[in-house]
């Protein structure tokens, strides 16, 4: 029921940008924290227009697991040379976790042959796999290439926060090792784990503390903790075939001790609860008696009665207080990340304030004009465009509750300024919009040409914020 | 080497006791150090090859480098072998233009030579590393480098692969010492160091002397998608590109105007065309156009990669994108830059021939 199958568009769609008129994100992201409800959908049958034709066909309701959500989620990825044994490695750590009921074991050709998925209309190539450890679960992806771990970062459909990279001991790091640490890099993971596989290959401990030393010189090279990153020896292949050889053991219990240091040195992204408020404005309505509320889904933080909070987007950073709170025609002292409420604002009227806006937490965000970002162009076959576009293209682009013209240029210092952009492409572009709205590194967008769904993109650089008029 | 070698974090807690120790019986127990200093000096060389290598001259670091030259061609033939039966998806076409075509400035023309050719991997990590894509663009020199101008008609000769695999390796970068290997020995020598299975698909050259006649003229473009880099060249007129996508475009201009066009200092003529072939290299790769002047058939469909080239919206137009057709654009270009004298027939310029290509295509039999 687990592993290697197909993900579910709606697991994708919480941490995505939400395109208009798709209200799955709205009732079922009520999770607290992105990683939740990326689990909690991806066993539960929840039936939406966009989502049917990618579920499979037997999921019924009663094979699903609760999911606890007591431990913290990470999702992981291996990261690794085609021989070095990157497959077995997550065989392994399956077949491990579940002697102590963490995960259910998966084999070899199970994950080896994982069929396509499609995460948001954009087919993917990946594996997926989850598993448990005493202190965190986990959400762990496997991907043939370099181009499917970026569709997956841009869409978000499993976003990496950590890595393993795997190097074989006979090998030792190859020269595509550093297109795999530059991979990690530009999918935003800030800390590894190494795997030194195939150690019983080896029988000189020092070519081992040789390929060793090796990967944390690469390491540091590439602006990773080169002398802190844990690395761990041993063999995925002696662990799934339950050999030992020796007092220490080269299977299981390194495939424990990897698990152990991904728990102590990955670091778990800060849930959404613990941010400072965000709700993006959705609408705005006038109640007679009582004054201008905002409805929208809260993104992150709390707030309570009372609170002072800012108003920004389209030109205006307004500081009101909010002086009540409304979810479901009763009315609450306070809301929280996931909560769809009405927020009633003090002193504001209703042409003063729009769809797109946001009220934050004051000073927690910026309203910005100009960004660069990651983006995927959809290719013909995944709905998108059929001819290339150039510099200057100007698409909407949708993010949150906003709609804005945005065009698209090369970041300065491309070689060929001149060169297009092809349906199925991956690109990091300019994006300036035509008017200011509050958005931040990590969002997710997409962008729209009438009406029709042209490329999705993630925010990785801000480059302007909007002028206070 | 920067730092010297150190015990482990994770090493004091390591026993190796219970794993035999059969080397030291038979060869002497290979240095470290230098099986470090080896992987530095050649990319690529597995840990296990460079202590084969150590042991084999005694530690002796210039022997074992000597060693490891003659074994790449050994072990890489059986790393090829074993990966035989894997499939290669990825890769890149590389394209090398030794010879523009057009004129000097001192309006004498030159002959054209270029090549195109197709490198496959089995992921797209290996079409990205710098070794990967300096070895598709050196083949691609080779191919350009190599070829005799063909006697047929065709501007654009299909090389076949085998002839191609069998001629020497010329490297495209000057600084570097030819190796004296065949194209099918240095392949090899990339599956030793990558560990991928790497094959080369196809080839092709577009290559002609310098016209006579000084009312004609030919000169190729290309344009690369989805661009890797491999190693910065040093500064030549040699083109080098690779990347997901490549197209080569041949231009053929005649005029009774052209020695004074060439040479005039209204405009800037040769420039003019290079954005033009430029525009339509881009052209042939984003609207996919497979015949250059053909039946009009589908035309009503609106489907603009059913058309012709000459048909389609010319919407690649370096700087200035339009909905008129390549056809049209092509005449008043020539119109405007008085190349159409309005005595002979066919004067301007045209399409003579393109060819263009994507890495793990389908190969159709029929290409234009």
């Amino acid at each position: 029921m687990f592993a290697a199958s197909r993900l579910p568009v709606q697991a994708c769609l919480k941490s995505a940008a939400r395109v208009p008129r798709v209200p799955l994100a709205r009732t079922v992201a009520t999770a607290a924290t992105r990683s939740t409800l990326l689990n909690a959908a991806r066993r539960a049958p929840i039936a939406s227009p966009s989502s049917l034709r990618y579920l499979p066909v037997k999921r019924a309701y009663s094979d699903a697991k609760v999911y606890s959500r007591s431990k913290p989620h990470l999702n992981i990825g291996t990261i690794g040379h085609v021989d070095h044994g990157k497959t077995t490695l997550t065989a392994a750590i399956t077949k491990v976790l579940a002697e102590s009921g963490g995960a259910s074991f998966i084999d070899y050709a199970q994950i080896d042959k994982a069929p396509e998925e499609k995460a948001r209309g954009i087919t993917i190539n990946a594996a997926h796999v989850e598993y448990e450890t005493t202190n965190r679960h986990y959400s762990h992806i496997d991907c043939p290439g370099h181009a499917d771990y970026i569709k997956n970062m841009i869409t978000g459909a499993a976003s990496m926060d950590g890595a393993i990279i795997v190097v074989s001991a006979t090998d030792g790091q190859m020269p595509q090792t550093r297109e795999h640490l530059l991979l990690a890099r530009q999918v935003g993971i800030k800390r590894l784990v190494v795997f030194i596989n195939k150690i019983d290959q080896i029988d000189d401990p020092e070519m081992l503390e040789l390929v060793e030393m090796e990967i944390r010189d690469l390491l540091a090279t590439y602006g990773f903790d080169g002398e802190a990153t844990p690395i761990i020896m041993g063999s995925a292949l002696a662990a799934l075939e339950g050999r030992e050889d020796g007092p220490e053991g080269i299977g299981r219990a390194r495939i424990l001790k990897l698990v152990q240091e991904c728990d102590q040195w990955l670091e778990v992204p800060q849930r959404d609860l613990d941010k400072p408020f965000y709700m993006p404005i959705e609408g705005v309505f006038s109640i007679p008696g009582r004054g201008t509320v905002a409805t929208g889904k809260a993104e992150r933080g709390t707030i309570k009665k009372g609170d002072e909070v800012e108003i920004i987007g389209f030109g205006q950073r307004m500081k009101t207080v909010l002086t009540g709170i409304e979810m479901h025609h009763k009315e609450l002292d306070r809301g929280e990340a996931g909560d769809n409420m009405g927020a009633l604002l003090r002193g504001i009227k209703r042409e003063q304030i729009h769809r797109g806006q946001a009220i934050i937490a004051p000073g927690s965000m910026k309203s910005i004009k100009k960004f660069v970002a990651s983006l995927y162009v959809l290719s013909k076959d995944e709905g998108g465009r059929h001819h290339p576009f150039m510099a200057n293209y100007r698409p909407q682009m949708f993010s949150q509750t906003c709609d804005v013209t945005c065009a698209l240029t090369w970041p300065e210092g491309v070689e060929d300024a001149s060169k297009m952009v092809m349906p199925g492409d991956n690109v990091e572009m300019v994006c300036s919009l035509v008017h200011d709205v509050p958005l931040e590194v990590g969002f997710r967008f997409t962008l729209r040409e009438s009406n029709k769904t042209v490329g999705t993109g993630v925010i990785t650089q801000i480059l302007e914020e909007g002028t206070i008029a | 080497m920067s730092r010297s070698l150190r015990p482990s974090r994770q090493f004091s807690n390591l026993l190796y006791s219970s794993i035999p120790r059969n080397y030291s019986t038979e060869a002497p127990k290979a240095s470290v150090k230098l099986i470090a200093e080896i992987r530095k000096r050649i990319e690529g060389t597995s840990l296990t090859k460079a202590r084969e290598a150590l042991q084999a001259t005694n530690n002796d670091l210039q022997a074992a480098l000597e060693w490891l030259e003659k074994d790449i061609a050994v072990s890489g033939a059986a790393k090829a072998a074993k990966l035989q039966g894997r499939t290669t998806g990825e890769g890149l076409i590389a394209l090398a233009i030794l010879g523009r075509g057009g004129w000097n400035e001192k309006g004498r023309p030159q002959g054209v030579r270029a090549a195109m050719i197709e490198l496959n991997c089995e992921t797209d990590f290996v079409a990205r590393n710098s070794l990967f894509v300096d070895l598709a663009q050196d083949v691609a020199y080779s191919a350009a480098y190599l070829t005799e101008p063909s006697t047929g008609d065709a501007l654009v000769n299909q090389l076949t692969v085998d002839a191609l695999s069998d001629a020497p390796m010329m490297s495209s970068n000057p600084a570097s010492t030819p190796a004296a290997i065949s194209i099918s020995e240095s392949i090899r020598n990339g599956i030793a160091k990558l560990g991928e299975k790497i094959s080369l698909r196809r080839a092709c050259t577009l290559i002609s002397d310098p016209l006579q006649d000084p009312t004609l003229g030919l000169a190729v473009s290309s344009y690369v998608h989805g661009g890797a880099s491999g190693t910065p060249q040093s500064a030549t007129t040699t083109v080098l590109q690779a990347g997901r996508m490549g197209s080569l475009v041949a231009l053929g201009l005649r005029s009774q105007a052209l020695p004074s066009s060439i040479l005039s200092t209204s405009f800037n003529f040769g420039e003019d065309l290079s954005s033009l072939g430029r525009s339509l290299a881009m052209q042939a790769i984003g609207l996919n156009a497979t015949t250059i002047r053909g039946s009009n058939e589908l035309l009503e469909q609106g489907n603009p990669e059913a058309m012709a080239l000459y048909d389609q919206p010319f919407m690649m137009r370096v700087g200035a994108p339009t909905e008129e057709s390549v056809g049209k654009v092509l005449k008043d270009w020539a119109e405007e830059r008085k190349l159409v004298q309005g005595g002979e027939g066919g004067e301007g310029v045209e399409v003579v021939q393109f060819q263009k290509w994507a890495v793990g295509e389908a190969i159709e039999e029929t290409s234009s």
